[in-house]
């Protein structure tokens, strides 16, 4: 009579250490993940210097002023604008380099933005350089 | 009688453990897979958001620029002057090395830019910037 019931008592499990623990590592994990994804945008050097080896190959440059808006061939545009734009240059040459010049008063967002569009059109030989003088409202 | 009236009075007390168990298991499990753990980035910084961002691939070096002008490199605090000597140590056993730079979206691109410039003096060549996909998840 006896033996049975110990060996029943020995098949029960204490099962509050395991939910304490569980909850722990559930509070831990809702804190500490994060849901955002981070990606990655290539970002090419700024060449330093007037490369002499450009001379035969166009280059689209892209002004960006501090208002947003962009500046090509001395024509301002919207992102939309640089869009089309964008189409029909590189519709002509795919690996058509674009330089894209930073001014004074512009956020890296305008610049990513500005990148984003590019890249979204398909551009692909990108090079990032800055203006000192200020540009735009 | 009264052995009956006790035992009714117990047994709503038990708690059923084993379901709150199965729903903490499932809870745990979805932060563990859907989220992902990050460190703590020693600036505070708000990427900037952008739609053609590609997987991250998260190299050796990773550079964070913070809108006060910090410059964090690999967990050191460092400068605008001296962040260039850092960045050639970095680059030192190989020039190929991916860095990987978060900046802030408000930070003005031209700072970013010549952080840029810096990194081509000091000879590196893979570098992207990190950015946050658009429209939420």
């Amino acid at each position: 009579m006896e033996i049975p019931r110990e060996s029943r008592r020995a098949r029960e499990i204490n099962l509050i250490p395991l939910v304490d623990i569980i909850l722990m590592l559930v509070i831990f994990f809702m804190i500490s993940t994060s849901f955002v994804a981070s990606e990655s945008m290539e970002l090419s050097l700024p060449s330093g210097k007037a490369d002499s080896s450009t001379a035969s190959t166009k280059i689209t440059r892209i002004l960006i002023q501090s208002d947003g808006m962009v500046m090509v061939d001395n024509r301002t545009m919207s992102t939309d604008g640089l869009n089309t734009l964008l189409a029909q240059v590189l519709a002509r040459d795919v690996d058509e380099k674009i330089a894209i010049f930073t001014t004074p008063g512009v956020s890296v967002q305008q610049l990513v933005n500005v990148m984003d569009t590019v890249y979204l059109t398909g551009g692909r030989n990108v090079q990032v350089d800055k203006i000192e003088v200020p540009y735009g409202t | 009688m009264e052995l009956d009236f006790n035992r009714t009075t117990r047994k709503p007390r038990q708690v059923a453990l084993i379901s709150l168990i199965d729903v903490m298991f499932v809870l745990l499990l979805f932060f563990m897979i859907a989220g992902h753990l990050e460190p703590i980035s020693p600036v505070p910084i708000m990427l900037p958001e952008a739609d053609s961002g590609q997987l991250l691939d998260e190299g050796p070096v990773k550079v964070t620029m913070a809108t006060d002008g910090r410059i964090v490199v690999n967990d050191g605090m460092f400068t605008n002057s001296t962040v260039q000597a850092e960045l050639v140590r970095q680059l030192a056993t190989n020039k190929e090395r991916i860095i990987t730079i978060k900046a802030d979206a408000n930070l003005e691109a031209n700072k970013l830019v010549t952080l840029l410039e810096q990194v081509r003096l000091a000879g590196g060549v893979n570098l992207s910037i990190v950015t946050e996909s658009g429209g939420g998840l």
